[in-house]
């Protein structure tokens, strides 16, 4: 232990000591009661003892030397024991009889032995206990020992100085001389240890002086109390923080200091990151806490102060403090879950209401999660403020059930335009169809035109019926889409609009059409929807052509929005030269009960187009319109192609 | 040949008045007994064997004993299980049409908003109905949608 250590100061002052001071250990892991010991450090004073010369003993076996036998039994009996064992050998030296006070103590991981001579004044006394005279001396000795032990034993890295004071004509201390200062220090600034001493402090680091190092070291000096203090020096522009413990020690002191600049950044990373912790979660509403579930005491981070409206640390920590904050009515719910997290170390999660500091309701969030430390149970975990989040939900559950409410208007909305509707409807036809039989050539011409226009009328109103309830009926498919081809789907709907072709002599050019995933009434519908539309908005004196193109396209470069990227879309164009429309209309004519044109004009419901884009929209694709007035329309379809 | 015997079973008095002026209009040797509801009309059939008709038109949203549970009664009782039925109803609702379908029904007839289709449709079925009777058709190639 102490190989590497023996710096020349250490040896200095056990040298100088007036007792032979030994260290001595155990050189193997022997059994208890055979313990070999090698001399690990020896003063000048025991070499002297054990060989009656300046030879060095160190690393030899004690068992070779003078008295060695009985001092490795007590060393072993101190060993077991943990006791010091104290006592007198006689020896003959030069003819004259000298006594010797041998004390052995256990000392780190080996043995410190202690041998002082003992003088005419301790046989005198033998009565006394207490040993006397030069006693005192290695005392003192063991005590420097003891006390510089510590630090020198335990680091390797530890700068050892020895500094003597400069007065000045008032006999103050106006400086420090360095006296003596191992290499520890020049390996730590980069400079040759041998520059260093006998340098003053102020010569060396003029910085000693406003830094307060002087102050403190000539206090350390006057008043004799050990002192301690953590300084940052800057050598050849690399900081370096030293932690140095001084010490009065004769007409001079001792300074023991330790590099701690890695924990000095280390506490400053700390320091920020705490800083960056604190500041995110004030940023994110957000509080921690660590609970040694044993105590009371709850660790909370500044931000839980301010959760509750409070400063930090502005109401105190306690277990019992935190459950004020409740609303009466969660009480119970929380101190169930916390009891449970205590006892079986259970996960806690929980909203809670609390009211802060200006009794303000908040919703709070903490959830905590129990771990074993070196014999205690703690729970950390996290507060968050969920208020905003909660009254949202609660927000979002009125529109949700505003929604359900209205769907359900919508069934029942349905149901009556379904069947409440059209029955009273089909009475007035069918009466009116009764009355326009029997009443054949009888009426006026006044009264069959009435009666007409009743017919038309209840035609039109049976058609807006039939369209709102195929409107509402395309998102209520059950049906699972299917393969449909598009050819079959024209051909179906060409047929059912054969007559009015031919009554308008109207041409209906398509291509070959792909087949598409789909629902094929639904499909129908759209096509019929579209078709019907070239044929009733058609221009007079100009015959009806219709022509239908089919491309295929990629999501990504094609510029409509309501296209996915990557996905592949079958584009559909129904082109007519009918009457059209103005740009500016092109969006609105999706839109439900929009009409464009005088109902007299052009027979419509205005849902048509409605219909189409809820298929279309079902079908996950998209439907464009395109018009010129005068010219034509165009309507674009994309339906995703079949993968 | 005998008079064809019509049940009509619908518990709307216009429906009925319609159905029974449409049925003189087509001038075919037919016989119309009109019943309110599905009750009624078991009680009907089952009182005296000689009641059965040939042909029933059956509505399907009445009160007391609707459409579903008479057609289902019908095809309970064993002298009945092969009668005729058509379904006369104003709902166009597929799902509907498949029920009575699956229910045994045989042809399912929208009652129209116009006193010439509704001839036309009777006209169509009375003749059916007559074809049915004299070639012993299979029922399963009646199932006929107007």
């Amino acid at each position: 232990m102490l190989d590497g250590m023996a710096d020349d100061f250490f040896k200095k002052i056990v040298d100088d000591a007036n007792a032979a001071l030994l260290y001595i250990a155990t050189s193997v892991e022997g059994s208890l009661k055979t313990r070999e010991f090698i001399v690990k450090y020896a003063n000048h004073k025991a070499n002297k003892f054990f060989t009656n010369s300046s030879e060095s003993i160190k690393g030899l076996p004690l068992i070779q030397f003078n008295n060695g036998g009985e001092i490795i039994l007590l060393a072993n009996k101190v060993l077991e024991n943990q006791e010091s064992e104290v006592f007198n050998i006689s020896r003959i030296e030069d003819t004259d009889t000298i006594n010797y006070n041998v004390k052995i103590e256990s000392f780190y991981d080996g043995v410190l032995i202690t041998i002082t001579e003992l003088q005419l004044e301790y046989l005198l006394d033998k009565e006394s206990k207490l040993p006397l005279g030069n006693i005192q001396a290695r005392t003192r000795e063991l005590e420097i020992s003891n006390l510089f032990g510590v630090r020198v034993l335990d680091s390797n890295d530890s700068i050892i100085c020895y500094l003597k004071p400069i007065l000045d004509q008032k006999n103050e201390i106006k400086d420090f001389l360095i006296d003596y200062i191992n290499n520890r220090m020049g390996e730590i600034a980069n400079e040759e240890t041998e520059l260093i001493a006998g340098q003053t402090i102020l010569e060396y680091y003029p910085k000693n002086l406003e830094n307060g190092v002087l102050g403190i070291l000539a206090e350390c000096y006057n008043t004799g109390e050990n002192k301690e203090y953590t300084r940052e020096f800057i050598f050849n522009d690399v900081s370096i923080w030293l932690s140095t413990r001084a010490v009065k020690m004769n007409d001079g002191l001792v300074l023991f200091s330790k590099d701690v600049t890695q924990e000095k950044k280390y506490e400053a990373q700390l320091f920020i990151q705490n800083r960056l912790l604190s500041e995110a979660e004030h940023v994110a509403n957000i509080g921690s806490f660590r609970w040694n579930l044993g105590k009371e005491e709850i660790k909370y981070s500044d931000n839980v102060y301010r959760l509750f409206g409070f400063e930090p640390n502005e109401f105190d920590n306690k277990y019992d403090r935190l459950l004020t904050f409740l609303h009466p009515n969660d009480l119970e719910k929380v101190k169930a879950s916390f009891k449970e997290a205590r006892i079986n170390k259970a996960k806690l999660d929980l909203v809670f209401r609390v009211y802060t500091k200006s009794s303000e309701l908040r919703y709070m969030n903490t959830i905590g999660e129990c771990y074993q430390k070196e014999g205690n149970w703690y729970m950390v975990g996290v507060i968050r403020d969920v208020t905003k989040q909660i009254e949202s939900e609660s927000v979002l559950q009125i529109k949700n059930s505003e929604l359900k409410r209205t769907n359900a208007d919508l069934e029942a909305f349905n149901r009556v335009a379904s069947h409440d509707l059209q029955e009273p409807l089909r009475k007035i036809q069918m009466f009116v169809s009764r009355l326009d039989e029997e009443e054949q050539g009888h009426l006026s011409i006044r009264s069959q035109q009435y009666l007409d226009k009743i017919k038309s009328s209840s035609d039109r109103m049976r058609n807006l019926i039939n369209n709102l309830l195929s409107y509402s009926k395309v998102d209520e498919v059950t049906e699972q889409p299917r393969r449909v081809d598009l050819n079959d789907v024209l051909n179906n709907v060409l047929e059912d609009l054969g007559e009015r072709i031919n009554d308008l002599n109207a041409t209906v050019d398509s291509v070959s059409l792909p087949v598409v995933n789909g629902i094929q009434f639904q499909l129908e519908q759209l096509f019929a929807n579209l078709i019907g539309n070239s044929l009733k908005y058609v221009q007079e004196g100009v015959q009806p052509q219709i022509k239908i193109l089919s491309s295929v396209v990629n999501g990504n470069t094609s510029s409509v929005d309501a296209l996915l990227p990557n996905i592949n879309y079958v584009k559909l164009q129904f082109i007519d030269n009918g009457i059209g429309f103005e740009e500016k209309y092109q969006e609105k004519i999706f839109e439900i009960f929009q009409r464009l044109h005088g109902k007299t004009e052009f027979s419509g419901t205005g849902l048509g187009l409605s219909i189409c884009k809820k298929i279309v929209q079902s079908h996950n694709g998209a439907i464009l319109a395109k018009g010129e007035l005068n010219k034509g329309a165009e309507f674009t379809i994309y339906l995703p192609t079949l993968l | 040949m005998d008079k064809l015997k019509i049940l009509l079973v619908d518990d709307d008095e216009d429906d009925r008045q319609f159905f029974a002026d449409a049925l003189e209009g087509i001038e075919l040797n037919t016989e119309l007994c009109q019943l309110e509801n599905g009750k009624s009309c078991m009680e009907y059939l089952l009182g005296d064997p000689e009641n059965t008709p040939d042909l029933v038109f059956l509505d399907l949203n009445m009160p007391i004993m609707n459409g579903f549970e008479c057609l289902e009664a019908i095809r309970r009782t064993p002298h009945l299980k092969d009668l005729l039925v058509a379904i006369y109803s104003t709902s166009s609702a597929e799902r509907d049409i498949e029920e009575t379908f699956e229910k045994g029904a045989n042809i399912y007839i929208k009652k129209p908003s116009s006193f010439t289709e509704l001839k036309k449709s009777l006209k169509q079925v009375v003749k059916m109905n007559w074809a049915y009777h004299l070639n012993d058709f299979k029922k399963e190639n009646f199932l006929l949608k107007i």
